[in-house]
C-alpha cells in the first residue's frame, strides 16, 4: 500500500511540472504585454522596450521559467509589477471566499445527487426515475451562469428573499455570510449535481445487479436495507473518482460564478488581472489553482486505496 | 401439517412466456426434496418465489405457504421478517454472494443481529465465530477477519453456508451451491450440507442440474422441464426406473460420471 501511495504523489509531482510548464508557455505566448499596459497605449515603443528590461521581460524564455519555477518551489508565487502586492497575498483573502464556494457546493450536490440518483436507479422501470434522469439531462445542459442568473432574478431581484451579490466575511456576520453564499452556493451545486446524479445512478444501477445485495436479502435485509447497508459502500467506490473529478470541475465552475454574485474570490483575482494583462499574478493564481486541482485527484486515488480493501493487497476478486 | 406447500405456482416477467407453469409439492418439517431441471426449467425462479426475492415486476399465481403462512402477497418488510429467520437461501455463486467491502465476520454477525434482540448482540462475535467453526473452517477467528477475496471459494461458500444457518431457519434452500467449486471442494460442501441439515433437522430444498449430486442430499426429488414437474419420487426409484424420457436422459448423464458437476 505505501508502494502505491508513493508511486501516486511521484504522478502528483511530475504532473505538476508538466502543468506548470504549459501555464507558463501559454501565458508568455499570451499576446500584449505588463510593460504596454503600465505605460498606456501612447507609449513609444523604446520606453516599452526600457520597461520590458527592466522587469526581466526581454531574457529568453527559459531563463523566466525557470527562475519563476524556483522561487514556486520556496512558495514565492511572485510579485504583481502593477500593484506591487506578492501574488500569494492577492490569493490569501480571496481564498475563503473561492473555499467557502467549491467546498460547501460539493458537499450540497453530494446531498442532492445521492438521493436522487438512488431513487433514479431503483425506480428505473418506473416515470418517477425516469423524470429524475430526464431532470438531471436537462440540468447539464443549462452553463452555470445562466442558471446563477435565473437564481438572482427569481429570489434576489422578485422574492427579495437573498441578497444578489457581494459577500461578508463568516467572521464579521455569520447570518449574512450566509445569505450571501446561498445563492452562488445553490447554483454551483445544482450544475454539479446535474451530472452526479447520472454518475450515482449508473454506480447504483450496476451494484443493484451484485449476487451479495441478494445475499443480505436472503438473510434478512429488505430491498432498500441492503442497498443502503452493501450498496452504498461498494457504489462509493466508483463515485469518489468522480465526485474528485467533479471538485476539479467545480473550481473552475467557481470563477464563473463568483463573476456572476460578484464575489471577490480567486475567480475574480484571475480574471481581473487577465483583462489588465498582469501576467505574473494570472499565472501564479492560475498555478494554484493547479496544485489545488492536482492535489485534490492526488489525495482521493490516496482515499481510494483505503477504502477498497482490494486495493491493499493488490488482489481482486 | 408441512412447513412448505406449493400450489399450482405460475409466475410469469411481463408479458414473457411464463418461466414456471404450474409447480405443486409440499416438504415436511426436516425433509430434504431436490429439484432438478436445466438451466430455464424454472427451479431457481421457483427457489427466488419461495424466498420473496423475485422483482417486483413477476406476476406470481397460485399459493406458497410457509409454515402455513401465505407468502405470495406479503410486503418486502414483512418477508424480511422471515427471510434468515424462518427460511433462506444458499446461492450458486460464493465468489461475488459476500460484500468485497466488509470483512466476512462483520456480514454473518449482520445476519445474527438483524433477528437477535439487543441483549443478544454483544455476544455475536462469539456466536460468528462459533458458526464458522462449526461449518469446518479452520481458524474461524482469522476467517472472521478477513476480507471475501482473502478466502478461496469453498471457504466463501462455507461462510456463506455460516451466515445462513446462524438463526436456525427451519428451511433451507440450496441453490446449486457447490456448482462453482473445483471437484475436490465439491464433495467436501456437500458433505457440510449433509452434516449441517442433520444437526439442525432443518428442510432443506436442493436446486441442482445434476442428478448425481441431488443424490447425495435429497431422498425424494422433483423434475422440473419447461415450467412443469413432469416426474416425482425417491432418488433411488428415479435412478433405477426413470419414467419421462427427461428424467432418462438425466439418470443416463448421472450414470456417465456425474456430469460437470
Amino acid at each position: 500500500m505505501a508502494r502505491k501511495i508513493a508511486q501516486r504523489l511521484a504522478i502528483f509531482a511530475v504532473c505538476l511540472l508538466g502543468s506548470s510548464l504549459l501555464v507558463f508557455l501559454i501565458t508568455a505566448a499570451l499576446p500584449g504585454n505588463v510593460a504596454q499596459v503600465m505605460l498606456g497605449t501612447d507609449a513609444t515603443p523604446e520606453a516599452v522596450a526600457r520597461l520590458s528590461a527592466e522587469l526581466g521581460l526581454d531574457r529568453p524564455w527559459p531563463v523566466r521559467y525557470f527562475e519563476w519555477l524556483g522561487h514556486m518551489l520556496v512558495g514565492d508565487f511572485g510579485t504583481s509589477p502593477l500593484s506591487h502586492e506578492p501574488v500569494m497575498g492577492l490569493i490569501g483573502p480571496r481564498l475563503a471566499v473561492t473555499g467557502w464556494l467549491v467546498g460547501l457546493g460539493i458537499v450540497v450536490a453530494i446531498l442532492i445527487s445521492l438521493p436522487l440518483g438512488m431513487f433514479a436507479a431503483m425506480r428505473r422501470r418506473h416515470l418517477s426515475g425516469f423524470v429524475v434522469n430526464a431532470a438531471a439531462q436537462v440540468g447539464m445542459a443549462i452553463p452555470a451562469f445562466f442558471g446563477g442568473i435565473i437564481l438572482c432574478l427569481v429570489f434576489a431581484v422578485w422574492l427579495r428573499w437573498l441578497p444578489a451579490n457581494g459577500y461578508v466575511a463568516l467572521t464579521d456576520d455569520p447570518p449574512g455570510w450566509a445569505a450571501h453564499l446561498v445563492l452562488p452556493v445553490l447554483t454551483l451545486a445544482l450544475v454539479q449535481s446535474a451530472v452526479l446524479i447520472r454518475y450515482v445512478r449508473n454506480a447504483f444501477i450496476e451494484v443493484l445487479h451484485e449476487d451479495y445485495l441478494r445475499t443480505a436479502r436472503a438473510v434478512g435485509w429488505t430491498e432498500f436495507g441492503a442497498l443502503l447497508r452493501h450498496g452504498v459502500r461498494n457504489a462509493s467506490i466508483s463515485l469518489v473518482t468522480v465526485v474528485a473529478l467533479q471538485l476539479a470541475s467545480a473550481i473552475v465552475g467557481a470563477i464563473v460564478i463568483e463573476q456572476v454574485f460578484n464575489l471577490p474570490g480567486v475567480g475574480t483575482l484571475l480574471l481581473s488581472n487577465v483583462s489588465t494583462r498582469d501576467l505574473v499574478v494570472v499565472q501564479g493564481t492560475v498555478m494554484f489553482l493547479v496544485l489545488a486541482v492536482l492535489l485534490i485527484n492526488a489525495l482521493v486515488d490516496i482515499a481510494y486505496v483505503l477504502i477498497d480493501p482490494r486495493q491493499k493487497s493488490g488482489v481482486r476478486g | 401439517m408441512s412447513l412448505l406447500r406449493v400450489d399450482d405456482l405460475a409466475i410469469r416477467f411481463s408479458k414473457r412466456a411464463p418461466a414456471v407453469k404450474s409447480v405443486s409439492f409440499a416438504l415436511d418439517a426436516g425433509e430434504r426434496l431436490g429439484i432438478i431441471g436445466e438451466s430455464g426449467s424454472g427451479k431457481s425462479v421457483t427457489a427466488l418465489a419461495i424466498m420473496g426475492l423475485l422483482p417486483e415486476y413477476a406476476v406470481l399465481e397460485g399459493s406458497i405457504q410457509v409454515d402455513g403462512q401465505e407468502i405470495i402477497g406479503l410486503s418486502d418488510a414483512e418477508l424480511s421478517k422471515l427471510r434468515g429467520k424462518v427460511m433462506t437461501m444458499v446461492f450458486q455463486e460464493p465468489m461475488t454472494a459476500l460484500d468485497p467491502t466488509m470483512r466476512v465476520g462483520r456480514q454473518v454477525a449482520e445476519a445474527y443481529r438483524k433477528h437477535t434482540t439487543g441483549a443478544e448482540q454483544p455476544t455475536a462475535r462469539e456466536r460468528v465465530v462459533d458458526v464458522l467453526g462449526k461449518v469446518g473452517l479452520e481458524e474461524p477467528e482469522r476467517v472472521a477477519d478477513s476480507y471475501p477475496h482473502e478466502l478461496s471459494g469453498g471457504q466463501r461458500q462455507r461462510a456463506l453456508i455460516a451466515m445462513a444457518v446462524i438463526n436456525e431457519p427451519s428451511l433451507i434452500i440450496f441453490d446449486e451451491p457447490t456448482t462453482a467449486l473445483d471437484v475436490t471442494v465439491q464433495a467436501q460442501v456437500l458433505e457440510l450440507i449433509d452434516a449441517v441439515l442433520a444437526h439442525t433437522g432443518a428442510s432443506c430444498l436442493f436446486i441442482s442440474h445434476n442428478l448425481a449430486v441431488v443424490a447425495q442430499v435429497a431422498k425424494r426429488v422433483l423434475v422440473l422441464k419447461d415450467g412443469e414437474v413432469v416426474e416425482a419420487g425417491e432418488v433411488g426409484q428415479l435412478l433405477s426406473a426413470p419414467e419421462h424420457p427427461y428424467t432418462q436422459a438425466l439418470v443416463a448423464a448421472a450414470r456417465r460420471g456425474g456430469g460437470d458437476a
